[in-house]
Parts: structure tokens; C-alpha cells; sequence
């Protein structure tokens, strides 16, 4: 029966006055989720620059971010000395000012670089870029780029050896050899910015961690950072769960703030919708009275309502997604070289799903009880 | 008669509260767009606070002179070919040595010393061509091939070799100057805040847009609330003419008000939440600064509201009098 009187109630309208709905509900969580994706896109950015995709631990010293931070791999070797099946990567990260834009050149070991591009570098001053950001920077194959080291504040000249595609973070780098990152991060020999520790084992990880005196758990391990603090000739380490809080956590804020910013500014961003939701019963004034008319309870009425503001919230979470998916780019922001377009998670989504089925269900709750008699 | 609908209208809605429905409306797009412009005046001020702290001179190499201390040189990519080794390597072609040497704080022509033009300046830093230097070295600048001296010359500011006496096809033109690190600062923060900046105008017109529906929404419903006395004033003899502007500068008026209040309790909201994060984190945050270009978004809100207040009083008004 009520099924029945649903039915009736939602064919008693045009098809447009949904859609309007619905598109209107969508614009709202687009910018909601938009707000969300890109606070998780930022706090993910140290993950993606250590190239951390899957387990592994990344040394690094107690520093504001990568840019700045120091090692030595001297250190770091004695630190995996006799263990096998570990995969060292050290990385040199020196941000530069090259074509009016702040670009990060970040500086691989020779096979390590061999694997990334799939072919050697020639000359000491010989650097890759991707497509997209030689295309920024106005460079093509051959050309003479000069860097300007932001930490040094020296200039050279670098050789574009080649303009190639390039993934993922890589495509918004600079990629050189390590002498030349080096030459620019103002560095000595020895020294890189990290180095990303893998292994298959995740007992190997563990099993470090107990050489330094840690005890964790294996889960913590992975994609856990290792900090090296220097004092004097000692060197203290400790481990952080989360790669980003140590960096954000320098900075003075927990990274819980920067997810409650983005949260309220996805509120904020839907604090519309009660007035939708008394409009949702507006529209829908006349067949309800109707329905009424004919002894369908008030709160079966109000039932139906919530009802149909949750298929709406839903049909529009999932145009949201998918014009996040699509659009998300032109939400993008630009940190450093690096392009971060929101990244959607379940979490998210259910988070946005939530505060708006509340608010709009107390606009129809408001809604009912102005229209219907 | 304008003033006394005008004063009729806003009473009622006034006594009806509208002003919180209007406040629904407003509140989100005034304090979104507060929050990422005060945002990146936050970031601007502290970026500049950074520059400031930057002393001493450093050169940069770009397409437009920064500064005075510039000189007008030209760069590309040069072989230089000894025996059976060779390498190619980015170099600078000096357009007027005396300006050049002035610039890298080094005398170019007196480090030439016995080299006659054209000559290579070779940087400390180029340890892959072993020769005993001086030295006459083919150099390949573009299709041409020449035999040019070269000598080792103390370029501690430069990475590449200056060939001085001779201009290669196809190279780049710029501007080396010597300039205070502030300014090169500068060029870098601008970079960044441009970035910022653009991404929160965006965002701010994408709320802005999505909440013109539900400023028409909230106008309907403020019309609902006026419209017995607009059917009152009607049947007094008031024209619809005057019935319209009244309804219309009232509605524009309201909004104005209500984004207004939403502006400055934003401000407060920001104050506030500045003095917790000061007492939660180490982190210190500038005051966000209220400028007057925040007050264009009030202005333009309400000039966005007078053609949907128009709209919505001319749909309602044939419904009321029907």
C-alpha cells in the first residue's frame, strides 16, 4: 500500500522537476566531495612523492618535508647490513625556479633511473621531463633550461635530454641524475633527501625495526617513516605510523585539522538543503494533501518524503562521483610542481552521504509540516 | 507610496523571520568565499614574511630582466670535441663580455688571458673533458665547427662554459642579473599564491553558481510569506509596477544585509579559530585581513538576487491575483 501511494506520489510530478533535484543535490556534493578529495589528495602527497605504493619504510630526518630533509647513506646501509631481500632507493629532492613555475628535480641512482625511463643519461647536466610539464615550462628535446636552486640560491644551466612520458609523479618532476639534484639541493656526497627501504618480507621491515629498538606492529610497519634526529655525533631514530604526519605534524598541526577544515567546508557547502527539502515537499504539496485526503497518515507522508530524499541523495552522490572523476581536474591544486586532483574514498563519500541525508530530512520535516494538512 | 510597500513588505517578512531562510542562502557562499580568501591572504602574508627574512645577492638566468644589474646573453647547447673524447653540455654565450664580467664578478677577457677570441671559459665544475688546458678545442655550435682556445677559468657562480667572441645559431635568449635573493623570493612566492589564488576563485564561483537555485528557492519562499500583503496592497490600488520594485529592491536589500552579517560573523568564526589553532599548535597564523574586496561579494550577491526577485514576483503575483 504505501509502496502504491509512493509510487502515485512520485509519477504526480513532471520527470524535470527530479532531475532539476537531483542536479541540484549533485552540484552540491560535487563541491563537498571536491573539498574532501582534495584535503585526502594533499595529506596522501609525501606517500606519492616517496613512491611509496606499496610496503616499506621511508628514512628520512626530522624535517619539514622531503625538500629539506637530510641523510646519510652511510647510515642507512649500516642500518640494513646483513639483511637480504631489501630494496634500498635513495632519492635526492631539490625544488627549483625554472620558467617562472617552482618545480621539483628529484635526482635517482643509475639503475634505478635506467628502470624509470629505460635508457642512460648522457652528460652531467642532462635531465628528462614529461610531456605536460615541458609543454609548462616551454621546452621541447634539446633544449637549455636554466634551474634556479630556491635552497642554494644558485642557477645552472640544464640540457633537456629528452621529452618523454613519464607516470604518475614522475610527470610533474624534473628527473636528473643524482650528481646534478645533488649540485642543486646543495649537498655533499654522501647525503640524499630519503631513501625508500622495500621488501617483499614484511618480516624484514619488522626485523629492522627491532635492530633500531622499536617494537611494532607489522601493519604499522608498512609505509611507516623512520626519522633520524642528529645529536652531536649521535644518531636517535624514531618511527611514525603515517609518513605525512611527521611533516605536517613539524608544521605545528595535526593532520586531523586539515581533515576538520575540509569537512566543514563540505557543511558549510550543503547547508542549503533544508531549504531544498522543505521545497522537495513544496513541490510535492498537492498530491500529498490529495493522499492525506484519503487517510494515508501524516507520518507515512513524512516516510514517503525521507524516502525520496534519499534515492535523490543518492542518484546525485553518484553523479558527483562520477563528475569528480571527470572533472576533478579542473579543481586541481598545484602544490609545488605537483597537480593534486581530489581522490575520492568510500570513507568520503559516506561521510558526504550522511550530513546530507540529515539536512535535507529536516528540510522535509520542516517542509511537511508548512504543507501538509 | 514606493516607500511605504517597501517598509509594508519588509516588516511582514521581517516578522515572518525570512531572514533566516535568506541566511541559509547566503551564509555558505559568503563564508566559503571568506575562508580561501583570507586563506590565501594568510599564505601571501607568510610567504612575504619568509622573503623578507632572505638576504645577500644571487643570479638567475630568465627570459625578462629582473632588476638593473642585467646583461642581455644568449644560451644553447655547444659540443666541445678533443681528440677522440668529447661532451655536450649547456653553455652562455657572452653578447657583451665587459657586462657579462661585471655581472659573475669575474673579468672575463683577463681570465681569456692568453686565449685570443673566440674563446672558451671553461668552468671548474666540466671535469669530463681531460685536457691540459690551454688548449685549442673544436667546438660545435650547431652546424658550424670551430677551433676555439680554451682555458680553465674560476667560474664559481656559473655551471657552464662562457664562449665569449662567437654567437651559435639557434640559441635562447635571456637576461642574467644579478639581483638580491628577496626578489628572486619574491618571483617564487607570486608563483605559489598565483596557484592558490586561481584554484579558490574557481571554487568560490562553482559555490557561488550552485547557490543561485537555492536563492531562487529561498526568494519563492520569501514570497510566499509577503504575498497576502502584496494581494492587500493590490487590492488598494497599488500598480503591479510599484508592487514589482518594492518587492524587488526589498528582496536585493535583504540579501545584501543578510550577506553582509554572514561577511563579519565569518570574520569573527575566523578570529576565533585562529586563536584556538595559536593555542593548539606551535604553527602561528597572520589575522585574516577583512579588505575591501571582500565586500563585492555582498554587492554582487544582491545584484545577482533583484532578476530573480523580479522573476519570482512576476510568476507569483498572476497566482496571487488569480
Amino acid at each position: 500500500m504505501c509502496s502504491a501511494d509512493l509510487k502515485a506520489l512520485l509519477k504526480s510530478i513532471p520527470y524535470l522537476h527530479h532531475a532539476g533535484f537531483i542536479a541540484l543535490l549533485a552540484t552540491l556534493s560535487f563541491l563537498s566531495l571536491s573539498a574532501l578529495g582534495l584535503a585526502s589528495s594533499f595529506y596522501r602527497l609525501y606517500y606519492d612523492i616517496a613512491s611509496l605504493d606499496g610496503s616499506g619504510l621511508v628514512v628520512s630526518s626530522y624535517s619539514i618535508s622531503p625538500m629539506t630533509s637530510v641523510i646519510r647513506r652511510s647510515y642507512v646501509e649500516g642500518l640494513v647490513s646483513n639483511v637480504t631481500d631489501v630494496d634500498i632507493e635513495f632519492i635526492v629532492l631539490a625544488p627549483v625556479f625554472a620558467g617562472g613555475k617552482v618545480v621539483v628535480v628529484r635526482g635517482l641512482e643509475g639503475e634505478r633511473l635506467r628502470k624509470l625511463l629505460g635508457f642512460e643519461l648522457w652528460g652531467e647536466y642532462c635531465v628528462v621531463v614529461s610531456r605536460r610539464l615541458a609543454g609548462e615550462l616551454g621546452v621541447g628535446e634539446g633544449a637549455v633550461i636554466p634551474l634556479y636552486s630556491i635552497l642554494t640560491r644558485k642557477f645552472l644551466l640544464a640540457h633537456v635530454c629528452a621529452v618523454a612520458d613519464l607516470p604518475s609523479i614522475y610527470a610533474s618532476e624534473v628527473i636528473s641524475g643524482v650528481e646534478l639534484a645533488r649540485e642543486l639541493r646543495g649537498l655533499a656526497g654522501d647525503s640524499y633527501s630519503i631513501a625508500v627501504v622495500r621488501s617483499e618480507d614484511s618480516r624484514v621491515l619488522s626485523y629492522l625495526a627491532s635492530r633500531l629498538g622499536l617494537t611494532l606492529e607489522v601493519s604499522v610497519l608498512s609505509r611507516a617513516l623512520l626519522v633520524l634526529t642528529q645529536r652531536g655525533s649521535e644518531v636517535a631514530v624514531e618511527m611514525r605510523a603515517e609518513l605525512p604526519e611527521v611533516y605536517i605534524g613539524r608544521l605545528g598541526l595535526h593532520r586531523d585539522f586539515l581533515y576538520y577544515l575540509a569537512y566543514s567546508v563540505a557543511t558549510i557547502a550543503m547547508l542549503c538543503l533544508p531549504i531544498f527539502g522543505e521545497a522537495l515537499v513544496k513541490v510535492f504539496r498537492g498530491p500529498a494533501n490529495t493522499l492525506r485526503f484519503l487517510g494515508v497518515s501524516r507520518a507515512k507522508l513524512s516516510l514517503m518524503f525521507v524516502v525520496i530524499a534519499l534515492v535523490y541523495t543518492t542518484l546525485a552522490l553518484v553523479l558527483a562521483s562520477l563528475a569528480n572523476m571527470l572533472l576533478g581536474n579542473y579543481l586541481a591544486l598545484r602544490v609545488l610542481s605537483y597537480s593534486i586532483a581530489p581522490s575520492l574514498r568510500i570513507r568520503e563519500v559516506a561521510s558526504i552521504a550522511a550530513i546530507q541525508a540529515v539536512l535535507l530530512t529536516s528540510g522535509v520535516g520542516w517542509g511537511v509540516r508548512e504543507h501538509v494538512e | 507610496m514606493l516607500t511605504h510597500c517597501f517598509k509594508t513588505l519588509a516588516v511582514s517578512a521581517f516578522r515572518k523571520k525570512t531572514a533566516l531562510v535568506i541566511l541559509l542562502a547566503v551564509l555558505p557562499p559568503t563564508l566559503i568565499t571568506l575562508t580561501l580568501t583570507a586563506s590565501v591572504t594568510a599564505v601571501e602574508l607568510l610567504s612575504e614574511d619568509l622573503v623578507r627574512h632572505l638576504s645577500g645577492g644571487a643570479l638567475l638566468l630568465s627570459r625578462e630582466p629582473v632588476g638593473r644589474n642585467c646583461s642581455r646573453v644568449s644560451y644553447g647547447l655547444a659540443t666541445l670535441v678533443h681528440g677522440n673524447a668529447s661532451t655536450t653540455t649547456p653553455a652562455l654565450y657572452a653578447l657583451d663580455t665587459e657586462e657579462l664580467s661585471m655581472i659573475i664578478g669575474v673579468d672575463l677577457v683577463k681570465e681569456a688571458g692568453e686565449c685570443p677570441t673566440p674563446a672558451v671559459l671553461l668552468p671548474q665544475s666540466l671535469s669530463s673533458l681531460e685536457v691540459h688546458l690551454p688548449t685549442y678545442l673544436e667546438v660545435m655550435l650547431g652546424d658550424v665547427r670551430l677551433n676555439v682556445c680554451a682555458i680553465q677559468a674560476r667560474l664559481k657562480a656559473v655551471n657552464a662554459p662562457i664562449i665569449i667572441g662567437v654567437l651559435a645559431p639557434h640559441t635562447e635568449s635571456g637576461f642574467l642579473c644579478f639581483t638580491d635573493s628577496a626578489s628572486v623570493g619574491r618571483q617564487v612566492t607570486e608563483s605559489v599564491v598565483s596557484d592558490l589564488s586561481q584554484l579558490a576563485s574557481r571554487y568560490s564561483l562553482l559555490v557561488i553558481s550552485a547557490y543561485v537555485p537555492a536563492l531562487y528557492l529561498t526568494t519563492l519562499k520569501v514570497f510566499d510569506e509577503v504575498k497576502q500583503e502584496v494581494y492587500a496592497l493590490g487590492s488598494l490600488g497599488v500598480s503591479r509596477r510599484r508592487l514589482t520594485s518594492a518587492f524587488t529592491s526589498f528582496c536585493s536589500m535583504a540579501v545584501l544585509v543578510v550577506s553582509l552579517y554572514s561577511l563579519f560573523l565569518g570574520y569573527v568564526v575566523l578570529l576565533l579559530g585562529r586563536v584556538i589553532l595559536a593555542n593548539l599548535s606551535t604553527a602561528t597564523f597572520p589575522a585574516p585581513v577583512l579588505g575591501s574586496h571582500c565586500l563585492l561579494l555582498p554587492v554582487a550577491l544582491s545584484l545577482l538576487e533583484a532578476p530573480l526577485a523580479y522573476v519570482v514576483f512576476q510568476r507569483g503575483y498572476y497566482r496571487v491575483f488569480s
